[in-house]
């Protein structure tokens, strides 16, 4: 079985955590604590016929992803670059972070998370696309699961894929 | 120096392929015996194997602090990984300490700026 480390990483109060409990225990809270450092779970799932086991790193929100310890990126091979719909803070230095993170994990696979998707209409999520910088993988809400489970299909896809 | 007889740690050693070889301390929550599989007990570990196998024994300890997990007692705790050579054998020592009134301090202060700062962003963004 392939088992592949994956990384909830952006800014604070995303809702990384929030995607976390969902996809690991379809669970959701509304209460915000934050993450101080780092939990880990896993989960099977299986993607077009094979199994592949994600082993799931939620860590502490940083606007800048310099400020994650580096040790946290060691042997990952996928990253959920997740901001917040709502807070144009969380998506305004996207390229430059993403570019940080390929420094240090040239070969993993990175997909672009916005995360929060009930909050807006659906012309201001069509919008949403003018105004980040990099083209959004996926569009999630953790609150209601929307998009959550086809999110680590999508991920988990590519990354059977890139070990074939 | 290690205290192994000190409260919230535990030091374990492993071999490459993550099989328990010993383990002393009160962090686990449960006993694992000799030759478990700590990979698939641990996902933390399990993620980290490939890097850890990597390190010699003249690297500095590897770092990964302020973990939460649900396989060891409740609390927060920093773990270490280091080569170490015993018995014509090269293991790895994993050491875990607990810093929960610490962390719990840090999360208390960090958890205030993220509201206010949030707060901060939500009224701009609708001003």
């Amino acid at each position: 079985m392939i088992s592949k480390k994956v990384i909830l990483t952006g800014s604070f109060g995303v809702g990384k955590t929030s995607l976390f409990n969902q996809f690991i225990y379809s669970k959701f809270s509304e209460k915000y604590l934050t993450t101080i450092g780092v939990k880990v779970n896993k989960r099977l799932i299986e993607v077009d016929g094979q199994e592949l086991n994600i082993l799931l790193w939620d860590i502490a929100g940083e606007i800048k992803q310099d400020k994650v310890p580096v040790n946290y990126f060691a042997g990952a091979e996928g990253i959920l670059y997740v901001f917040d719909v709502t807070r144009k803070q969380t998506y305004d230095n996207i390229e430059q972070e993403i570019e940080y993170i390929k420094t240090l994990i040239p070969h993993a696979v990175i997909k672009i998370v916005g995360n929060k998707s009930d909050l807006l209409d659906q012309a201001a999520l069509d919008a949403l696309t003018q105004h980040v910088d990099v083209p959004i993988d996926c569009l999630t809400s953790a609150k209601t699961g929307d998009n959550v489970e086809q999110l680590f299909e999508i991920l988990g896809r590519e990354l059977i894929h890139i070990s074939a | 120096m290690i205290r192994l007889n000190a409260k919230g740690t535990q030091v374990t050693l492993f071999n490459e392929r993550g099989l328990l070889q010993s383990t002393a301390g009160d962090v686990f929550k449960e006993p694992y015996q000799i030759g478990s599989d700590l990979c698939t007990v641990f996902p933390l570990l399990g993620s980290l194997l490939p890097t850890l196998v990597e390190l010699t024994i003249s690297d500095a300890p590897f770092h990964i602090d302020a973990v939460e997990g649900s396989v060891l007692q409740d609390g927060i705790y920093d773990l270490s990984f280091e080569r170490v050579p015993i018995n014509g054998e090269l293991l790895i020592m994993w050491v875990i300490h607990e810093r929960s009134e610490y962390y719990t301090k840090l999360r208390k202060a960090q958890q205030r700026y993220n509201e206010e700062e949030i707060l901060r962003q939500q009224k701009g963004e609708s001003s």
